[in-house]
């Protein structure tokens, strides 16, 4: 039986062994912790890109898309023929239904906020997110203070914004938890009055948009009316895609109006019912719009994806990450391999010892749980001494490689992994010298000394 | 209370079968003192190590106590060997990086004493040896003859009803030897029985009872009392 109280004995014995043996121990040590150090950056940088922000509502949030190209021409390129964006018109169109318990048209634009703040640059530049009011609800913004601004105001514009609290220390000073609500905010020289003020929101992958990219460094820190988009002659950040060569872009009122895709659209669907009531909303829109002359390709159709699929379709987790993942764990394999190998010298080296103490009333059980022990205890320094080295890993990604800066951190759930990989694999490895040095016959060993 | 009838051991390798004991019987009775000689390779070690439950044995029977320990598991084997057993070993067999408290202390440990328990008997243990006062010190920091005075304190911590001694003396100076041979028999007089392999007829003959091995088998009883 493992009892704790030889569990603390074979604890003072492994831990004896290896500050007698510290050549050795540092080798395996070392051999662990770089197995765990590679495979927990790797692996901690896949479980950030794959990791779901939606949280509960992913099977409740779908992304709305279109097959809305012409016929005989080009399409935008998918695999499917449905582009990843809607046009402005079907966008607008869109937020008629009533089936979807919310929904929202958005995108993104660029804009240049001024301070108010005495000693500091005069201007900052921000990602604005236009959307409608719903926006805040569906994705679970959190409102420090103030509030969305008006229902009516998605139908008759006004020059609102919510602000994020890093926006809100900006532009009117402090740790940004002030309440400025009602004050008001120059963005490209014109005037929006804050109606609220939430906390920093920076979902990562940016499922809602996954344009240009699904990390992106700096999150939406301002929002504003969707219903204001005629107004607001900027061009979007974010892809702009249109399948007639016929058709230029001459200025944003022509935007509005052309065939070409740049806005996302976003629904909430909470129960089944709703999910098969707005795909015959959808088949019924589209049939529509081939009724008046658009959407005159082979399949013209319309298509929802939750959140999850809405990742998977959009390869956010592209198959290179997979490949390094396992390109990882047989590299932890190669260095388990090695561990192994020391572990054997290490413990038949002592076999000496384990045939005194199989004399002296060890059973063979004993003497593996007491090497098993030592085991433990060199993978646990390992598994520590890796995650030091992942740290170092991640930091290293972060300064080569712009795209991963906001994800590859190391987080609560990655350093569990690491301390339980780490104890697994080097019990693994151990499993074998153990045993080796717990079967041999005692007697062979107590002749000579 | 130490019964073997009829054991046999084989060594099976490719090529070769070695009988080290055949047909071998022997019964010891509780608090005597034995003698075991024979010439080199003959089976002393091997019966020594069935004896002490270190090997298995290929057919017979061995009752210690009135259990035959054919039918028991390791485990069972173990905890028997711990409770009953003690051993010493003519290269010593303490582990070197041990201080002597924690050698003697390792047969307590699987015996799962408290700690206070373990205390008095190491304590008690090295004081009948003379080595108290050296209880912090490595092996390497004693002479042969107090490295075996150390693993007698060993064999005699857990207080075991057999002392199984595999040429004590064999590596001790005639001095040294004769003082681990009293102490032996001081441990045999307080009523522990004691089974020595030796190679030294001196020494043989200072034993109630001296038994020979040759070619594995019990080839002569003789009683050191009655010649």
């Amino acid at each position: 039986m493992f009892s704790h109280y030889m569990f603390a004995y074979y604890l003072k014995l492994g831990i004896k062994h290896i500050a007698e043996t510290p050549v050795l121990s540092l080798l395996i040590v070392t051999a662990i912790a770089l197995g765990i150090a590679v495979s927990m950056t790797m692996l901690s940088l896949y479980h950030a890109m794959a990791h779901n922000p939606a949280g509960d509502k992913s099977g409740q949030l779908f992304a709305v898309q279109l097959a809305a190209y012409g016929n005989d021409l080009e399409t935008w390129g998918e695999h499917d023929g449905l582009p990843l964006q809607l046009t402005h018109r079907d966008a607008m169109n869109l937020r008629d239904s009533e089936v979807p318990l919310r929904q929202s048209p958005m995108f993104r634009l660029g804009m240049t906020v001024e301070s108010r703040v005495a000693g500091t640059p005069p201007s900052a530049d921000f990602d604005v997110r236009v959307a409608d009011r719903d926006f805040f609800a569906m994705f679970g913004l959190d409102f420090l203070h103030g509030e969305p601004w008006r229902a009516e105001t998605d139908s008759d514009p006004a020059r609102v914004a919510v602000i994020s609290q890093r926006v809100n220390a900006r532009v009117f000073g402090g740790d940004g938890l002030a309440n400025n609500v009602g004050r008001t905010l120059l963005m490209n020289e014109t005037e929006f009055r804050v109606v609220g003020i939430v906390r920093d929101w920076h979902p990562l992958p940016r499922f809602y948009d996954l344009n240009t990219s699904a990390y992106p460094t700096t999150p939406d820190a301002i929002f504003i009316p969707y219903s204001l988009t005629p107004l607001l002659d900027s061009f979007p950040r974010g892809n702009i895609q249109g399948w007639n060569p016929e058709e230029h872009l001459n200025n944003f009122a022509h935007m509005l109006q052309a065939e070409v895709v740049w806005q996302q659209y976003w629904v909430e669907l909470p129960e089944a019912d709703s999910v098969t009531a707005y795909k015959n909303y959808l088949a019924a829109y589209v049939d529509q719009q081939r009724q008046l002359g658009r959407f005159q390709n082979q399949q013209p159709r319309g298509h929802i994806r939750d959140t999850q699929q809405w990742l998977n379709y959009n390869n956010v987790i592209e198959r290179d990450n997979r490949v390094m993942v396992g390109l990882s764990f047989m590299f932890l394999l190669v260095c388990l391999v090695n561990t192994v190998g020391l572990l054997l010298a290490r413990f038949l080296r002592r076999m000496h010892e384990a045939g005194v103490r199989r004399a002296l009333g060890a059973s063979k059980a004993q003497i593996f749980q007491q090497y098993i022990t030592e085991v433990v205890v060199l993978g646990a320094l390992g598994g520590l001494a890796g995650l030091v080295l992942s740290l170092g890993g991640l930091w290293s990604i972060r300064q080569l490689y712009e795209q991963y800066a906001p994800i590859a951190y190391l987080d609560t759930s990655m350093v569990a992994a690491a301390v339980a990989i780490s104890l697994l694999s080097s019990l693994l490895a151990g499993v074998y010298p153990a045993y080796r040095a717990c079967a041999a016959q005692p007697s062979l060993f107590l002749k000579a000394q | 209370m130490l019964k073997m009838q009829a054991v046999n051991k084989v060594f099976v390798t490719d090529l070769i079968e070695t009988h080290a004991l055949r047909d071998f019987s022997l019964q010891v009775e509780e608090g005597e003192f034995i003698a075991v000689t024979g010439p080199s390779g003959s089976g002393k070690t091997t019966f020594l190590n069935i004896a002490g439950l270190l090997e298995p044995f290929s057919s017979g029977s061995y009752l210690l106590d009135g259990e035959d320990v054919s039918l028991m598991s390791d485990n069972a084997r173990s905890r028997l060997r711990n409770q009953k057993i003690g051993f010493i070993f003519q290269s010593f067999n303490l582990i070197p990086d041990l201080d002597l408290f924690d050698n003697v202390d390792v047969p307590l440990r699987y015996r799962g004493f408290a700690a206070g328990e373990r205390r008095r008997r190491i304590v008690r243990a090295l004081e009948r040896v003379g080595l108290a006062a050296r209880a912090a010190h490595l092996p390497a920091q004693l002479s042969g003859g107090q490295q075996q005075r150390v693993a007698i304190a060993r064999a005699l911590a857990g207080e075991p009803r057999f002392l199984l001694a595999d040429e004590p003396t064999g590596n001790l100076d005639s001095l040294m030897a004769r003082q681990v041979m009293e102490l032996l028999e001081e441990i045999n007089r307080d009523g522990t029985t004691v089974i020595m392999v030796t190679h030294d007829p001196e020494l043989a003959l200072r034993s109630q009872r001296n038994i020979q091995i040759i070619d594995g088998q019990v080839n002569d009883f003789s009683s050191n009392a009655a010649a």
